[in-house]
């Protein structure tokens, strides 16, 4: 909040020294006073946020009511009037009990927190991201429990011992009453403190969560609640004939309790935040800083002051759980290839207007998957191997993100799905995992044990031709069988491989795919062959190819520097042209067959289709775990007479709709389809 | 004689001579020591001197705290001895929160 600094009142308090600040300033808001009794101290983004929690926490300990606090432009923090110390003294003497019972809540909670600080002091100066993070986390904790009454602790405290001191001198000559009054000058923590020579003052200004330059240590004994002196008697007996008011006496007496506790209190948080807690933070946050530095993350140490405390434990959360750096890189190559596609680019209808209408629904049954596979131990790396392509994996994990955003799935949810995925793809990939410019998935000594098993024939330019047709028709039939959205788990490019530790320098290995052929969603469809494998052997032809595998791109002579080939159909190896010939026929008649069956579909099988198609080409994971591999009933339903998506539910903006894409796919973001770019 | 005030944090009469506080020095019980600064590492130097007298600081502070667990004498918020030589003849009385300055010509 933006404090207008011409309208403040600025006065001093004779209870503190100048040293320790003595200037308070006010402010009216809403009608309602505002202190800020420390201006000195100017609190970081990241304290503001740290604190800023615990801090609001006091009014509703004190007095079951939310009070507003607040940090100005400058970092200052300001407290409406219940929390400032002259409001605090006066209800505090007028109900000591109430002040016993807070301090006796603090002293519950430091036994908890010289328990957590201890765990994280065995390890205070480990080097590794977790070890600190774990820390960063117990002492977080640590704070939350040690700042919840910080204005009764640290704001009232000299002006409470100060009136104590004034009433002590009102009623007693001032020997007897300064006599009296030092006989509580004391702390349990303070003799401790001598005892372990952990006594000293660093003279610094700040407070922030890591203000303690020491070397952390622990050290602790139980405060006493009640303090006594042996003048007590005499003194009391006094008071209590003295001439003055009730009123006066019950203040006395009322000082007499809590001005002691306080005094306790006071300075063991004062030892307690220099030498214990915000000495354990510093080096912490020393050794985060210093990983964060180290992983490009900040460009200096100081930055990690300006983040808040969340944004701090995401991007450590983020480093420390590799998996989910995969992210900026799959979604930059996914956006390149498909991302910024929009409605009516794909036949019948594309990803963007379909797949919101049974999101929630297929996010469940993927989940389902998801358990039933941790419950049977079922490995990722088996799973991976039950997705029809690599490619088909890659492009059903870039439409998960559209999916999981229009479903709103939260973002814990949404990452471990993500997740889930991208390890599948890990483990399917032998390199360049996102598949940005390949899609490999084949070590060398497979390749090399495939090219034996086939034992490719030479090409020739008519041979090159030929399968360029049946590719072409493959191709087709997989787009009519799985539609365009789904075209990657019917098809997908394989390579480039290596092959000139075979055939000499400069010779690749591409394997064209078509799978699935004979799909169940299909039963109609009389295709020849279920797997058409084309293997291809170039010279001095380049290839590469998107995440999308199906995009691809040859660089060279294609048809003059075809050096090898083989057509493998269901495991027979083609060798004869005419046979190629013949499949070749078989597959466009059947190509042709596919589409017309497809187009005369009515709109609403349409859609059903594209579910089951969905479903199916995951269907050996689905099956694998004991699934149905079928959408469930609740998909069939969300779908069934819906109409398609349009730009009313997704709301892409006119201008910045890369921004906007980018936003939507990504799963790190809480970003969802309506939500504008400024939000 | 001149008189000074101060704040008590710990009672005590203590008759004996003015010095400035200086690092690494020893001091003894006619030491009535003027300190600046008021850090709890000075006064963990002080265990053996008479009384102290602060310029600075409150009766709060960590230091305050320590002076009376050592059970020195001291007062806080002196001020005005800024111009007193070392080794002028003084006397504290703590819990009255007073200090006497003889003046040299004094007995």
């Amino acid at each position: 909040m933006i404090v207008d600094y011409d309208k403040i009142r600025v006065f001093t308090t004779a209870a503190r020294p100048e040293r320790k600040q003595n200037e308070i300033y006010e402010i009216i808001l809403d009608g309602k006073k505002y202190w800020c009794e420390r201006p000195k101290y100017c609190w970081s983004r990241f304290d503001q946020n740290l604190y800023g929690s615990t801090w609001k926490k006091e009014g509703n300990i004190l007095f079951g009511e939310d009070i507003p606090i607040f940090f100005d432009q400058h970092g200052r923090l300001w407290c409406r009037e219940e929390l400032t110390s002259k409001f605090l003294l006066n209800f505090f003497t007028k109900n000591p009990l109430q002040f016993v019972k807070v301090m006796s809540r603090r002293l519950s909670n430091m036994k908890k927190i010289i328990s957590l600080i201890k765990e994280a002091h065995k390890q205070i100066h480990a080097a590794d991201l977790a070890t600190n993070r774990e820390n960063m986390e117990k002492i977080v904790v640590c704070f939350d429990l040690f700042y919840d009454t910080q204005a009764s602790v640290f704001m009232l405290y000299d002006e409470l011992v100060f009136r104590f001191k004034h009433v002590l001198q009102t009623v007693l000559e001032k020997r007897e009453a300064n006599t009296y009054f030092c006989e509580f000058l004391r702390a349990e923590i303070t003799k401790e403190a001598l005892r372990l020579g952990h006594i000293q003052e660093f003279g610094t200004e700040s407070r922030g969560s890591t203000y303690g330059n020491a070397e952390p240590v622990i050290f602790y004994k139980e405060p006493k609640i009640f303090y006594e002196s042996p003048m007590d008697i005499s003194i009391f007996e006094k008071v209590i004939k003295a001439n003055i008011s009730q009123e006066q006496k019950d203040e006395f007496f009322a000082l007499r309790l809590i001005a002691p506790i306080a005094i306790q209190i006071n300075e063991e948080a004062q030892y307690v935040e220099s030498r214990i807690l915000t000495a354990h933070f510093r080096v912490v946050m020393e050794n985060i800083a210093a990983l964060l530095l180290e992983s490009k993350m900040i460009k200096k140490k100081e930055e990690i002051h300006e983040m808040t405390y969340s944004e701090l434990l995401y991007i450590l959360k983020k480093i420390q759980n590799k998996v989910t750096t995969w992210v900026p890189q799959f979604l930059s190559n996914a956006l390149k290839t498909v991302g910024f596609m929009e409605f009516g680019t794909l036949q019948p209808w594309g990803w963007l207007e379909f797949e919101p209408l049974f999101a929630e629904q297929y996010v469940e049954k993927v989940e389902l998957l998801m358990h039933k596979a941790e419950e049977q131990h079922v490995s990722i790396k088996e799973l991976a191997t039950l997705w029809p392509t690599t490619g088909g994996l890659r492009c059903q994990l870039f439409f998960l993100f559209g999916i999981l955003k229009a479903a709103r799935i939260e973002k814990e949810r949404r990452m471990k799905i993500c997740n889930f995925f991208f390890a599948m793809m890990k483990e399917r990939a032998v390199a360049d995992v996102h598949g940005t410019v390949s899609n490999v998935t084949k070590t060398k000594e497979e390749v090399k044990a495939v090219v034996d098993q086939i034992q490719p024939k030479r090409g020739t330019p008519e041979i090159a031709k030929l399968l360029g047709k049946i590719s072409n028709a493959a191709y087709n039939l997989v787009a009519g069988l799985y539609l365009d959205i789904y075209l990657d788990y019917g098809m997908e490019n394989e390579g480039p491989y290596d092959v000139s530790y075979i055939y000499g320098p400069g010779h690749i290995l591409v394997i064209r795919k078509y799978v699935g052929l004979q799909s169940a969603v299909w039963p109609k469809a009389q295709v020849p062959v279920n797997d058409l494998l084309i293997y291809c052997i170039y010279k001095d032809v380049k290839f590469s190819c998107d995440m999308a595998s199906c995009h691809s791109v040859y660089e060279g002579d294609v048809i003059n520097n075809l050096v090898a080939f083989a057509v493998v159909a269901d495991d027979r190896v083609l060798t004869e042209i005419k046979k190629i010939q013949a499949a070749l026929k078989s597959l466009t008649t059947v190509c042709v067959e596919q589409w017309n069956r497809l187009k005369s579909l009515p709109e609403e099988e349409q859609k059903k289709k594209g579910l089951f198609i969905k479903t199916y080409g995951m269907r050996k994971l689905f099956e694998r775990v004991g699934m149905n591999w079928k959408p469930t009933n609740e998909m069939i339903a969300a779908v069934k007479n819906q109409p398609l998506k349009d730009n009313t539910f997704w709301k892409i903006p006119k201008e910045n709709k890369e921004a906007f894409w980018e936003n939507i796919y990504n799963p790190e973001i809480d970003f969802y389809p309506g939500d504008l770019l400024s939000s | 004689m001149k008189t000074f005030t101060g704040l008590c944090v710990c009672p005590g009469v203590v008759k004996g001579r003015l010095v400035r506080y200086k690092e690494g020095r020893e001091y003894h019980k006619e030491d009535i020591v003027l300190l600046d600064e008021y850090m709890t590492q000075n006064i963990l130097f002080l265990k053996n001197a008479g009384a102290i007298l602060s310029s600075t600081g409150g009766i709060t502070c960590h230091a305050s705290l320590i002076a009376r667990e050592f059970n020195i004498p001291c007062l806080v918020s002196v001020k005005g001895l800024g111009e007193v030589e070392d080794n002028t003849k003084a006397t504290v009385d703590a819990a009255a929160e007073e200090v006497q300055v003889h003046e040299k010509n004094d007995c």
